[in-house]
């Protein structure tokens, strides 16, 4: 929702019914998951 | 602050999102943790890097459509544009779209491509050369698996005479050869086979004829391998894999 719709940690927050430090510990999670996802697929190509 | 607070908390400083007081205490983390350190400056260097034009591509529509199907309805701009959105108009959220797809997905291709200014650029042209060369029906002007075919339909048609060479027998049948243009000027464009990929092999005279087969970071899913053949420079494209296609520019630079 942050990356793709581009919104603010505030209103994820109020979309998601969650508390704004989860989102950002969630969006950090999501983004190092994604991250290794992109590391491993290039050292697979390579 | 411990190491592992302080990798979440980059994300919202990075977003602009975090409030004074912890932002405070991240940066003397920052202060004193190297690692972290670090970690924020690859982070900030990638996100710079990406608003770069050179960098920047939209992620195709349906991949939109699919990441947005994933998410709770709530989240959807549609649905939010409709609560409250005191900051972000939809049209901000439609360019950050393609902008933080483009980021995640560059993380890490991104330092394999940074160099080699030159080499970037022409290695783009001969990328886009062999997609257009399938699209358009027009991979050859040529058509012929016979070298002494191929080698004397160029005379005349540029100024300088390119190599070539059937490789039928180690699995590379050539397949015919036409003009193009790379690097503003004519240059040769032969075109190979294995199995069903194309190979598409761009020449030129070479100033330096000292390069042997080197790999060009692969552009859109294209494998590219630079060498040089006989004083030529060359340019070999494919969807090939990489294995493969380094097999294919060695033997033209040993045979060449």
């Amino acid at each position: 929702m942050r990356d793709v719709e581009g919104l603010s940690y505030k209103e994820i927050a109020a979309a998601a019914d969650l508390p704004i430090g989860t989102v950002m510990s969630q969006l950090a999670r999501g983004r190092g998951k994604l991250q290794q996802m992109l590391k491993q697929r290039i050292a697979k190509e390579s | 602050m411990n190491c592992d607070d302080a990798r979440i908390l980059l994300h919202g400083h990075l977003d602009g999102e975090l409030e004074l007081g912890r932002d405070l205490e991240l940066q003397r983390h920052l202060a004193e943790c190297p690692q972290c350190a670090g970690e924020y400056q690859s982070m900030r260097a990638m996100r710079q890097r990406l608003r770069d034009d050179e960098f920047h591509f939209a992620a195709p529509p349906e991949l939109l459509e699919q990441i947005r199907d994933a998410m709770p309805a709530a989240g959807r701009s549609s649905t939010v544009s409709q609560i409250s959105r005191p900051r972000l108009t939809s049209r901000t959220a439609r360019f950050a779209i393609p902008l933080a797809v483009a980021a995640m997905l560059a993380l890490l291709i991104l330092p394999r491509m940074i160099p080699r200014g030159e080499n970037d650029s022409v290695a783009r042209e001969v990328v886009s050369s062999h997609v257009r060369s399938l699209m358009a029906s027009h991979l050859t002007d040529v058509a012929s698996t016979d070298q002494h075919t191929v080698k004397p339909w160029f005379d005349g048609k540029l100024d300088f005479s390119p190599t070539v060479i059937d490789f039928a027998r180690e699995g590379f049948p050539l397949v015919g050869g036409r003009l193009d243009y790379v690097g503003q000027r004519g240059v040769n464009a032969l075109v190979y086979q294995r199995g069903k990929h194309v190979i598409n092999v761009f020449m030129w005279p070479a100033s330096d004829t000292t390069t042997a087969v080197e790999r060009i970071e692969s552009e859109h899913g294209y494998n590219v391998e630079q060498t040089t053949v006989a004083g030529m420079n060359c340019w070999v494209v494919s969807d090939l894999n990489q294995v493969e296609l380094k097999k294919f520019a060695d033997l033209l630079h040993s045979r060449g």
